[in-house]
């Protein structure tokens, strides 16, 4: 009687159930963790993603399943937080207010860098068919070319949902890595002289121009690919707030408070779907490596439109901000202005990148629309 | 087994549709800042 009551006791704790796949888990959890603490690779979310990778691998324990047709802590985030499309949108509420859309008014062809540096996205989605995965999956995959963790999120949940932990892993592990991956692509496709152009001062754009952004561009995409409408309309209404200067207290809850809480549960979430049992097989390695050749055709597509405009422009735009229209905010833009001074120390590219860098958010939400209309 | 038919429509359909519409969004910025800087000088000639 007390042996079996003994033997009960130990089969309930977590210990007897562990294999090796749950330590591996555990080592890739840290080192997410240390990452985000040693290097400061996008720690607001590679800690919470650690975390949630490390606890969901502790067998037995009641977060991420479903007891007696409840939904355990974690699996509550998950459902109303990803499976509801909640959490992307409000993200992208955040990253509206955060944003100033001023140097893609001041100079609107840079929307059309922000398109080519989706290119990534469709050599990547022809990529993963390739390697056996299927149409719904190679979309979810090849979203990661657009660098935006966000949408990659929003578009795997509803396309692939098995492949939403090791999708956003690589989105945000390869965005944290722009720095490293851009700059020898950068290199490669363009002069000594094309990366010293320095171009012209951005005109200063009216506050009319920024509070109708927001309308004109909610309309237009919205009309065209009502998909995209969840996060383009979150953005731009995040984008209002900000640049109508009338309610300050919804702009800073939206850029700090909301922003914050809605990246804890998104962490988490994302983390938690990282199991032992479903992760550990050749998918998320192909997912890895198919999430750099988004990052590098991503950054290709953009710079050769770059340098296809100057077959054409007077006034020459330097090559190097069209690597900017990877989504990836502000990162994308700073690794512009600097392998631009490295070419010319006195060159400034950082605002004339910022418009491509935020029309990649646009471009990469409305592939993802686009996505979701065909593929639906 | 992939269907090539719908691979093939997922690209033409959306890499053109990015840059349609980004393209007319490009038109219609264009467009409002060269109306609201027409505007503003016509103001600032009154």
């Amino acid at each position: 009687m007390e042996g079996s009551f003994f033997n009960t006791i130990i089969l309930k704790t977590g210990l007897v159930h562990l294999y090796w796949g749950h330590v591996v888990m555990w080592a890739i959890g840290f080192v997410f963790i240390y990452l985000a603490v040693k290097k400061d690779f996008e720690p607001l979310l590679l800690v919470p993603i650690g975390f949630g990778i490390f606890i969901v691998n502790l067998p037995l324990t009641p977060l991420m399943g479903i007891f007696e047709g409840k939904r355990e802590l974690i699996n509550i985030f998950y459902h109303y937080g990803l499976e509801w499309e909640v959490i992307p949108p409000l993200i992208f509420l955040g990253v509206g207010a955060l944003t100033d859309f001023g140097p893609l008014i001041a100079n609107p062809k840079t929307f059309m860098l922000g398109a080519a540096a989706q290119f990534g996205v469709y050599v990547t989605f022809f990529g993963a068919l390739f390697l056996g995965f299927g149409v719904n999956e190679a979309a979810s995959i090849g979203i990661i070319g657009g660098a935006d963790g966000p949408t990659t999120i929003y578009l795997t949940a509803k396309l692939a949902p098995h492949l939403l932990g090791p999708n956003a892993i690589a989105a945000y592990s390869y965005m944290a890595m722009v720095p490293l991956i851009q700059p020898p692509i950068m290199r490669l496709l363009t002069t000594k002289e094309e990366r010293m152009i320095v171009m012209k001062q951005l005109r200063p754009v009216s506050k009319l121009e920024k509070v109708l952004f927001p309308l004109i561009g909610t309309a237009i995409i919205c009309l065209l690919v009502p998909d995209s409408a969840p996060l383009m309309a979150m953005l731009m209404l995040g984008n209002l707030f900000r640049e109508c200067g009338v309610v300050e207290r919804l702009t800073k809850t939206s850029q700090n408070e909301l922003l914050n809480i809605v990246t804890i549960f998104l962490g988490i979430s994302v983390g938690a779907t990282m199991k032992a049992e479903g992760f550990l097989h050749w998918q998320p390695i192909y997912i890895f490596f198919l999430g750099l050749v988004a990052f590098a055709f991503s950054t290709i597509g953009g710079v050769l439109l770059a340098k296809f405009f100057n077959l054409f422009l007077k006034e020459k735009i330097n090559p190097l901000i069209g690597s900017a229209g990877v989504s990836a905010v502000p990162m994308a833009a700073r690794v512009s202005q600097k392998v631009g001074q490295q070419a010319n120390p006195k060159n400034f590219l950082l605002m004339h990148a910022m418009g491509p860098n935020v029309a990649g958010v646009i471009g990469t939400a409305t592939a993802a629309g686009l996505f979701l209309s065909i593929l639906r | 087994m992939i269907d090539w038919n719908v691979a093939l429509k997922v690209f033409v359909f959306g890499f053109s549709g990015v840059f349609t519409t980004l393209a007319l969004l490009m038109l219609a910025i264009t467009i409002s800042g060269y109306v609201i800087a027409k505007l503003s000088k016509g103001n600032e000639g009154k």
